[in-house]
């Protein structure tokens, strides 16, 4: 597993609701297969300091298995562990 | 990313085959093999320096013309589309598929062209689906669960949408160094000095190529014996001239001994020589297998024993040059919070 210190900004790309592709820097990855989705709200109580994230794994068309989350306030998608 | 595939036609010998891979590889800059007689060549940033792709294209027909070659070029965004394109163009075209094309032009061709297996095919016409097309227009996780992920890859090529990038492939490469003696060498020590002397110019060579040798024989002449020859696996493969001399200095002394052949030694390879009678008048090496030098793996949970101490120097040395926070170690903090930057703490490897 990679995990890395600071999630990296994606750019998700999608169809009728469901992941496409995402895009991180100048490399695109088909998805293929969304392996799971929950979502994480965490410290609701504290308004503006809440967290409240969709995750996906995701499998790509080369076969690479990642998880990425989107932060559900800003809307920004970030790429969070590489799993082998 | 624009791709350009050679597909030559005709027979394709091995000589054929390597010829045409080395004569790319001098006009482009990352040339990947895609099967016997089908190149793939990545053209992203050459615009300025070589034309258009279609200039590129036209380039390698009439070089290889020349070598009397036939072949077709296809350039597409996608290499599975352009080598799709080049498969059938007519000897001698350039074919490009321009960008917002690609799918429709794989649409019309046959289920054949995918990379599906027998029995997927059957089915898929079974159920009405006879090319590309309509394939590429079943939903993506129907075709997952019902056919698997070796479909899902076939059907994200139908849709224009595979993201693989052209891997490069340098050309075989002979790298040979010899050196013939007036007067026998019959001193150990003499002995490998000389093979340093060819070592060196080999090892320049590699390092000069970005490579690192994984395989190499050498053949030494004998005064009043037959020639002596080892084999070696270098392991991890090499450019280093000390290392590839160790390498066949050891291989040397194995055969010498008549020892069994050490676990470097190839399979297959012949048994031991007779130990040698007279001095060595001659000696070839050759490199026979090569790949591309990189950075060498810090053995940190290796068998023959964690070199931590190497690491922290390394770490120390990557500190120094790129500054806090380029080497860190991550520990588990919470195994169950649920944000990751909770699960998860990072240290400083060195302060």
């Amino acid at each position: 597993m990679r995990l890395f210190a600071e999630p990296h900004p994606v750019r998700m790309e999608w169809y009728e609701g469901e992941p496409r592709s995402l895009r991180v820097a100048d490399r695109r990855w088909t998805v293929v297969e969304v392996v799971r989705r929950w979502r994480v709200d965490v410290e609701w109580w504290k308004g503006e300091g809440a967290t409240s994230r969709d995750h996906l794994t995701l499998r790509t068309a080369d076969g690479t298995l990642c998880e990425v989350f989107g932060d559900r306030r800003s809307g920004g998608w970030y790429l969070q562990r590489l799993l082998d | 990313m624009t791709v350009a595939v050679v597909h030559l036609r005709g027979e394709i010998s091995d000589a054929r085959h390597a010829k045409v891979h080395d004569a790319l590889c001098r006009l482009l800059p990352r040339v990947g093999v895609d099967g016997r007689g089908t190149f793939a060549c990545d053209l992203r940033g050459t615009g300025r320096l070589l034309g258009s792709p279609e200039q590129v294209g036209a380039r390698v027909v009439a070089t290889l013309e020349r070598a009397r070659i036939a072949c077709a070029v296809g350039i597409a965004e996608r290499p599975f589309t352009a080598r799709v394109a080049a498969e059938r163009a007519p000897a001698g075209d350039v074919v490009r598929i321009s960008a917002g094309q690609e799918r429709a032009f794989l649409a019309v061709l046959p289920l054949s062209t995918l990379p599906l297996g027998e029995e997927h095919r059957e089915e898929l016409v079974l159920l009405g689906i006879r090319d590309v097309g309509a394939f590429a227009g079943l939903e993506r996780g129907a075709v997952l669960d019902r056919f698997g992920r070796a479909a899902a890859v076939a059907h994200a090529l139908a849709r224009g949408e595979d993201a693989s990038e052209v891997r490069g492939a340098p050309p075989r490469r002979r790298i040979v160094g010899k050196r013939a003696w007036d007067t026998a060498i019959t001193e150990r020590e003499g002995l490998v000095f000389a093979l340093k002397s060819v070592l060196d110019p080999i090892a320049a060579e590699l390092e000069r190529e970005g490579l690192a040798a994984l395989r190499l024989e050498a053949k030494l002449d004998r005064e009043d014996a037959a020639p002596l020859r080892v084999e070696r696996l270098v392991l991890p493969p090499t450019a280093s001239a000390s290392a590839l001399l160790r390498s066949v200095r050891w291989g040397l002394e194995e055969t010498m001994k008549g020892a069994p052949p050490p676990s470097e030694r190839m399979k297959g390879a012949p048994p031991p020589s007779d130990p040698p009678r007279g001095g060595f008048l001659s000696v070839r090496v050759e490199v026979t297998e090569v790949e591309p030098s990189r950075a060498r793996q810090i053995g940190l949970f290796a068998a023959d024993g964690a070199n931590e101490e190497e690491a922290i120097a390394v770490a120390r040395y990557l500190r120094s040059r790129f500054g806090p926070g380029a080497v860190l170690r991550a520990e588990v903090a919470d195994a169950d919070a649920r944000l990751a930057e909770r699960e998860t703490r990072w240290e400083e490897v060195v302060s």
